[in-house]
């Protein structure tokens, strides 16, 4: 409603005022930035890292890093721009409830990072002189955590309303929902079952209209705050006798992971509304031969599905103690 | 126009005629007849209470013949039927569409070509004006979303040429006497396009007058979009009042000039809420809509509503069916997978839902191509290879 | 449904010589002006308000509405008659401007690129590349398309057309169009003079994009260079704004009412300023009625489909980009490949 309002009193029509801002400027002024994930190899597949400005959506199903990946750029972000990241503050909103083993997570993570000596305290001067033990406790300052795990996809468009303060005194530049789908989650189980009542459609079509807004506020504040938000998805099956499905497969590319084809979820709604898709896979019958990367868990990939502004780039990456790090692609060979 | 001159001949007199045309004929005229009617009852019970003298009954007769004899031109049945068979069918263009329309497009009447986009309503009224500006009738062609093409329009033109088997060099001599012939405009409001028609109701009675050549096709492509936004406005009868000014205006210029009115409509969904219900409330429209008004086979229904809907003569309903490659042959190729060829052509089929003297429900089918648009026989396999829209290029 | 037949008949008994323009009057008005024998603005222009009055029987504050009324319909009656029919011939021989795409294939098929006076559409899955052609479009509308590739000419002579690029999603990038220009044109100097001629604007909210485009028509009148209006896209809004202030029933009237604004507003515009007006949409799937199976069609409803004069289809699947102009009133449909037919996915 705020919006509304604000357009009224701004643009009253016949004006005629319209402002417009010219391309050769913004080239120029480059106000869009980047935020580095910490590791070369994905920073070289994401373009030189995550733009701000935009909204960046991780498809993937559970156990793929999604999580990690996230976590990681809770850091990075706060590197100093010369490390590549933006030194700000961020938002992590969680929507699934495993609050307690991220906590732990994040400090595992924060301990290698200032241990590599790239945490200085949220760009702060006085974070120069610490130690990393506390480089990396203080690093966590600069980390807003928000629980919202309420089955209402309305509590989550009030906290993103609430968070305005935020990106407005404190100096967050990016956000994380994690994960949208579970947000929402109502949505996908009234889309499925189609011979639904009345009612359930009417759900379902309420719904998406929260997605919608929930995606436009994201999207203001990106643009207006010159923010990066991140989100990330799940993904459901592809069933092939769903006509709807079997249509929408035969216009896109298909999604495989763990040797199926999915889907992300939420629909085309969502996919609509954000700005580039990146989709991580769990490859089968992918070891590692080298020592130097911790083989225990295994061998996932990272891919562009959609950006305006990347190429379509695919790399391989592993997740261990230190963080989430993409692997060159000479060092693996498929085996049995 | 049948069941006028059985009307008049059946029944006893002029006055009965009236009752008829007031009871059974569902156009404006038989409106304005009803009301003028109306009014002279009244002025009949006044006068009864003034007088009560019979002759006022006569003068009223009088007063009702004469009505008629402007606004319909009433001579006697057997100078009607003579009238209808003198009367100028104008050919479309595409022989099965001809055959569907019996004949051609008839003057004076109202024909409305929807469909779901893209089915080719705008290809049909190119091609009707092309073929009329052919025959030498000065053609009106107005769009509300500027889709006229007059590289299309020369394109369908010379395909009707040598349709006609014309040389070459006849070819390009017709065509500039075809292209002059076609007047067009953008029309951006339902006001607009009302006082267009209100103008051309007035002017063509003086170029009759002074034996200039008057119009013989009117095409409008396509009021809904305008009339659709002036209905949504709120003030539901704001929207309703322009639509039935535009209704009377075309009808009172389609009889009085002898027009062909070519109209387009967009083509809406039955809404069915509940599927078990709504289908069933579908059916029940049907029935009362007639057997005619909607086959069962094509969901569609014509945008507008139902108050649009008497207000057409002639109603047929487009379809595409599917695309295919024009080179292996115009009837029954094969869907080529999306390769080399850039010539492909569109199979559509017609479907005739309203009509006075056609058979409704009948079915043509005609193919769009590059360089042509023609009809054809019914492709066979039609009903397993439904198009998939852009699926179908994979 | 019935009971509103009835009465629109009587309406159009009351109404059939009633001037077009008076029709705007309350219906007590109207009736009134009927039963007095006014039935054209000239008659009521000329009178006074007391006189009209004394003629309808009504408050003089009520005639003076007709007279307002009548007055500023006044102007639009003469000028609604001065409708200006152009002969085919005239149309034929002074074509439109064409605005290339920069796809020599479809440009050859639509006779020179998308044509000024109509509006223009693509549409297709997210991701499959409706941005990067509406940013190619941008380029090639300046750059003047032709051969896109032979750089090495340095074919530096960019027509001073100018473009206004509508961004409701925030997936304009201008780096990216920066790159894509010095694809297209090689130098570093005409590009900052191709970018320096693209001008953007962001819309947030439904109520902003209508309020916009209702500007743009004066916005167009000082900028005359602009040939091209982009707006990428259409639907998210107009999606995301059908609830009601309620929030539990949705309003899908109140969406129609301003789809049918803005194609009322987009329409004008595009003829009145003889420029392009290119939209992006997106897409739905909808069920085959009763059937098995399920078809892709443009969203925003059946009423706005007819809108587009011409629509492109684009598409992405594993192996195939594709982009089929799917509807156009000069050409049959094309299909071509766009990672082969340009460099713009590579």
């Amino acid at each position: 409603m705020a919006e509304v309002k604000r357009a009224r009193v701004e643009g009253p029509r016949g004006t005629g005022r319209v402002e417009v801002a010219k391309v050769v400027n913004m080239v120029k002024d480059s106000c869009a930035r980047r935020i580095t994930t910490g590791c070369p190899i994905l920073d070289e597949t994401l373009c030189g890292g995550l733009r701000t400005n935009s909204v960046h959506e991780v498809v993937g199903e559970s156990n793929c890093g999604k999580t990690q990946f996230c976590l990681q750029l809770l850091l990075t972000s706060q590197w100093n721009e010369e490390h590549g990241g933006l030194g700000c503050k961020s938002l992590y909103i969680n929507t699934e409830g495993s609050g307690g083993i991220t906590a732990t997570r994040l400090r595992e993570f924060a301990d290698f990072h200032a241990s590599k000596g790239f945490l200085c305290g949220g760009g702060e001067d006085e974070g120069e002189g610490l130690g990393p033990a506390q480089a990396s406790l203080m690093s966590m300052d600069n980390i807003f955590i928000e629980r919202c795990t309420t089955d209402d996809p309305n509590s989550l468009l009030e906290v993103l309303l609430r968070a305005k303060t935020l990106l407005e005194h404190h100096n967050v530049k990016l956000i994380v929902i994690d994960s949208i789908a579970n947000a929402f989650k109502g949505m996908s189980s009234s889309s499925l079952d189609d011979g639904g009542a009345q009612k359930q459609q009417h759900e379902s079509q309420r719904l998406t209209q929260v997605l919608y807004r929930t995606m436009n506020l994201l999207k203001r504040y990106a643009c207006d705050y010159n923010a990066c938000v991140v989100i990330t998805n799940h993904v459901a099956d592809h069933i092939e006798r769903v006509s709807v499905q079997r249509a929408t497969q035969a216009l896109t590319e298909t999604l495989c992971t763990s040797g199926r084809i999915v889907r992300a979820s939420l629909g085309m709604g969502l996919a609509q509304s954000v700005t580039c898709r990146y989709f991580v896979s769990r490859l089968e019958g992918v070891r590692l031969n080298e020592n130097e990367y911790d083989t225990s868990g295994c061998v996932r990939a990272f891919e562009v599905v959609f950006s305006p502004f990347q190429a379509k780039r695919k790399t391989k990456y592993i997740i261990n103690q230190s963080g989430v790090w993409g692997i060159p692609d000479a060092v693996y060979e498929t085996g049995q | 126009m049948v069941r006028l001159v059985e009307g008049l001949l059946k029944g006893g007199g002029v006055d009965a005629g009236v009752e008829r045309l007031a009871k059974e004929v569902k156009s404006l005229e038989a409106y304005l007849l009803a009301e003028c009617r109306d009014k002279t009852k009244h002025a009949e019970r006044e006068r009864e209470r003034d007088t009560q003298t019979t002759e006022t009954l006569h003068e009223l007769d009088r007063r009702v013949a004469e009505a008629l004899s402007r606004q319909v031109d009433v001579q006697d049945g057997l100078a009607l039927f003579n009238k209808l068979q003198t009367s100028v069918l104008l050919p479309t263009g595409i022989g099965t569409l001809d055959a569907l329309l019996g004949g051609g497009l008839r003057e004076g009447q109202i024909t409305e070509f929807f469909g779901a986009s893209p089915s080719g309503k705008t290809q049909v009224c190119h091609c009707i004006s092309a073929c009329a500006a052919w025959l030498g009738y000065p053609v009106v062609y107005m769009t509300s979303n500027g889709s006229f093409s007059p590289e299309r329009l020369v394109k369908l033109s010379k395909h009707v040429l040598v349709h006609f088997d014309l040389s070459e060099t006849e070819v390009v001599e017709s065509l500039s006497k075809i292209l002059p012939n076609v007047s067009v405009t953008q029309v951006n409001d339902t006001l607009s396009l009302i006082s267009i028609f209100q103008g051309m109701i007035e002017n063509f009675g003086y170029l009759q007058k002074h034996d200039k050549p008057i119009p013989k096709v009117v095409v409008v492509d396509s009021p809904s979009l305008h009339l659709y936004r002036d209905l949504s406005i709120g003030q539901q009868n704001f929207g309703k009042l322009l639509m039935t000014q535009l209704s009377t205006a075309m009808s009172e210029l389609a009889n009085r000039y002898n027009i062909a009115v070519v109209l387009t409509n967009h083509e809406v969904r039955q809404f069915s809420p509940l599927r078990g219900d709504g289908r069933q409330a579908a059916a029940d429209r049907d029935h009362v809509d007639g057997p005619g008004a909607s086959p069962a086979t094509d969901q569609g229904k014509p945008g507008l509503g139902l108050l649009w809907q008497p207000q057409v003569n002639v109603r047929v309903h487009l379809k595409m069916h599917r695309v295919e490659r024009l080179d292996d042959g115009l009837a029954g190729g094969p869907e080529g997978p999306g390769k080399e060829s850039n010539e492909r052509a569109v199979v559509c089929k017609a479907t005739l839902i309203k009509s006075s003297t056609g058979n409704c429900g009948r079915e043509a089918w005609m193919i769009m191509g590059n360089r042509l648009i023609q009809g054809i026989e019914n492709p066979h396999n039609t009903e397993n290879c439904e198009v998939r829209d852009v699926s179908v290029w994979n | 449904m019935y009971s509103n037949d009835s009465r629109s008949n009587a309406a159009t008994s009351t109404t059939t010589c009633l001037d077009a323009h008076l029709v705007a009057c309350p219906p007590k008005l109207r009736r009134a002006l009927v039963d007095a024998g006014f039935n054209n603005v000239h008659d009521v222009c000329h009178l006074s308000a007391m006189d009209l009055a004394r003629e309808l029987g009504t408050t003089p504050e009520e005639a003076q509405q007709v007279i307002d009324l009548a007055k500023t319909k006044a102007v639009g009656a003469y000028l609604g008659n001065s409708v200006t029919f152009r002969t085919a011939l005239e149309l034929f021989e002074n074509p439109c401007e064409r605005i290339p795409l920069g796809i020599p294939r479809l440009d050859a098929a639509l006779g020179g690129g998308i044509s000024a006076g109509q509006v223009t559409e693509i549409c297709g899955p997210p991701g499959a590349g409706k941005t990067q052609i509406s940013m190619l479009l941008s380029v090639t509308a300046i750059a003047g398309g032709g051969s896109t590739r032979d750089s090495a000419a340095g074919r530096a002579s960019c027509s001073d057309r100018g473009v206004l690029y509508i961004d409701t999603e925030g997936s304009f990038v201008p780096e990216r169009v920066e790159e894509i220009a010095r694809g297209v044109l090689g130098s570093e100097a005409a590009t900052r003079q191709l970018l320096s001629q693209i001008q953007y604007v962001r819309v947030h909210s439904q109520v902003e994009q209508l309020a916009l485009v209702s500007d743009l028509a004066s916005h167009l009148e000082r900028n005359r260079n602009i040939k091209l209006v982009v707006l990428d896209s259409v639907a998210f809004h107009m999606r995301s704004g059908a609830t009601s202030t309620s929030g539990d029933k949705l309003d899908f009237s109140k969406r129609q009412h301003s789809l049918a604004n803005m194609f009322h507003l987009l329409t004008k515009l595009a003829v009145e300023n003889k420029c392009c007006v290119w939209v992006t949409n997106h897409i739905t799937v909808r069920k085959a009625e009763g059937g098995d199976g399920a078809k892709v069609v443009p969203a925003l409803g059946d009423l706005w489909a007819h809108v587009p004069a011409e629509r492109f289809f684009v598409w992405n699947t594993d192996d195939f980009r594709g982009l089929l102009l799917h509807k156009s009133p000069s050409s049959p449909q094309v299909l071509v490949d766009l990672n082969r037919e340009t460099g713009l996915f590579a």
